[in-house]
């Protein structure tokens, strides 16, 4: 009896699956006094802590007049015992390194370095305590002196065989189908 | 039986938004004690990304922060490089001006027609005689100066304004209109768009806290691959939308005021773009199949 009744219970559920209406009806007169006041509560409950927006913060950022010593001890942090001689003089190459550091400097501070400046603090750092986040550019000066070792002579034959190499390679495949 | 059959029903018909709370809050509690093993936790395992391609000797990448829209505050995820030829390229606002233009222009067909004096109805006989009426000498009462007769010089008939820009200067225009948000701060790269709710009003506030502005470009890589989550969320919104890595384009970068890209998204724009720098003239078009087409 308990299988004819689920099996009617089957039955009357695929017939009515095409039409949402009447489904909703025939459950809901199961479980009418339970489900509205259970999923309230469950949802005022859960919904308060996650999707709270924290208060805006101003875009106006003003140096803290203990800048040198939060910078410093950033450092010692970040970097440990490699610290050469002046910690001013670090270099920020490592990429884990310089993430570490500018993370804690940006909780820190409030305030953190825009995309388009991140490139531009690698080396010293004298300059971002006398004016913060306006970095002067002085990359090319650095960059001069790495100089570039390779011939042309060497450099155009690469390139006339690779494109004699490219032509065999395309028209063979072309030929093929 | 009938108790598994209610069971079966309100796990059946319970809503999408319960299942979804009830893993807000296992996120929140994870999130509020930042013990996550997944790798874009905050401190503990940062999402750092070097850039595959070769650079050129004399540049540096560019740099840029990965975020997370998994929270408000998960603003410093990790770091990732960029490749300069791609992000950091000379702004050309000429270029930028010509493929604006092309995008807005050929696709444009104007529909507008005017008859001429041959097709209007009438005018086949000379009004009046050419001398002695005292009037006006005419050949047909629909010419141009009179009143219901046709027009000059109007527009013949279906035009078209199509016209293709090299794919070159195509290409550097996306280029430049990456460098140039970059540039001005309008760049965010996001690890995944993966949000905690399907609900509009988070991305909103999201936005609103971060100050992105007041419309925003999500680009994802595949159109298959989107959370459900962003989708929802973003469909629900006009001035958030969502595009597929392909979809990406010069006029829309410019008219959201922010651009958000995901990381595998980087990495396919860099390879698609940077492959022209240095590819041969096509000796068949490059919809043919090639050997080292990206």
């Amino acid at each position: 009896m308990a299988a004819l009744w689920v099996a009617g219970v089957g039955r009357k559920s695929l017939t009515v699956v095409a039409s949402g209406a009447p489904r909703r009806e025939f459950w809901s007169r199961l479980r009418k006094e339970k489900q509205p006041v259970v999923a309230e509560t469950v949802e005022e409950v859960k919904k308060e802590p996650i999707l709270v927006c924290p208060p805006l913060r101003s875009q106006a950022y003003i140096p803290p007049k203990d800048l040198q010593s939060r910078l410093e001890s950033h450092v010692k942090e970040v970097f440990g015992s490699s610290v050469p001689t002046s910690w001013q003089e670090i270099s920020l190459e490592d990429v884990h390194m310089k993430f570490s550091f500018l993370a804690r400097l940006a909780d820190d501070l409030g305030h953190a370095v825009p995309n388009s400046r991140l490139h531009q603090m690698c080396r010293c750092w004298r300059r971002l305590l006398r004016v913060p986040w306006t970095a002067e550019r002085s990359n090319q000066s650095i960059l001069k002196e790495i100089s570039p070792e390779y011939s042309l002579e060497g450099l155009m034959l690469k390139l006339k065989l690779q494109y004699f190499g490219h032509l065999c390679e395309e028209l063979t495949h072309l030929k093929r189908p | 039986m009938q108790q598994l059959v209610r069971a079966g029903a309100r796990a059946w018909l319970r809503p999408r938004g319960c299942r979804g709370l009830s893993a807000l809050t296992e996120e929140a509690v994870q999130s509020a004690e930042k013990p996550e093993p997944l790798a874009n936790a905050g401190p503990q395992a940062p999402v750092l990304r070097r850039c595959e391609l070769p650079v050129p000797l004399h540049r540096r990448p560019v740099q840029a922060w990965v975020e997370s829209l998994r929270g408000y505050e998960q603003e410093r995820v990790g770091l990732t490089e960029l490749h300069p030829d791609v992000f950091s390229t000379a702004p050309r606002l000429d270029i930028l001006h010509q493929v604006a233009i092309w995008q807005k222009n050929f696709k444009r067909i104007s529909y507008a027609k005017t008859k001429t004096r041959a097709e209007v109805r009438g005018g086949g006989r000379k009004p009046w005689q050419q001398k002695g009426s005292g009037r006006a000498r005419h050949g047909s009462i629909r010419s141009p100066i009179w009143r219901g007769g046709g027009v000059a010089h109007g527009p013949r008939g279906p035009t078209s304004y199509y016209y293709m820009l090299p794919m070159k200067v195509r290409v550097q225009g996306l280029k430049v209109a990456l460098t140039v948000k970059l540039a001005q701060d309008d760049l965010h790269i996001v690890d995944s768009l993966e949000l905690p709710t399907t609900d509009p009003q988070y991305l909103m506030e999201l936005a609103r806290y971060r100050r992105w502005g007041d419309s925003v470009l999500f680009v994802d890589l595949e159109h298959e691959d989107m959370p459900q989550n962003v989708v929802a969320a973003t469909s629900g919104l006009k001035t958030f939308n969502l595009i597929p890595a392909i979809g990406l384009n010069v006029h829309s970068m410019l008219k959201h005021q922010t651009l958000v890209l995901t990381l595998p998204t980087v990495a396919f724009l860099e390879e698609k773009l940077l492959w022209h720098d240095s590819r041969y003239t096509p000796l068949y078009p490059f919809r043919l199949p090639y050997r080292d087409f990206p």
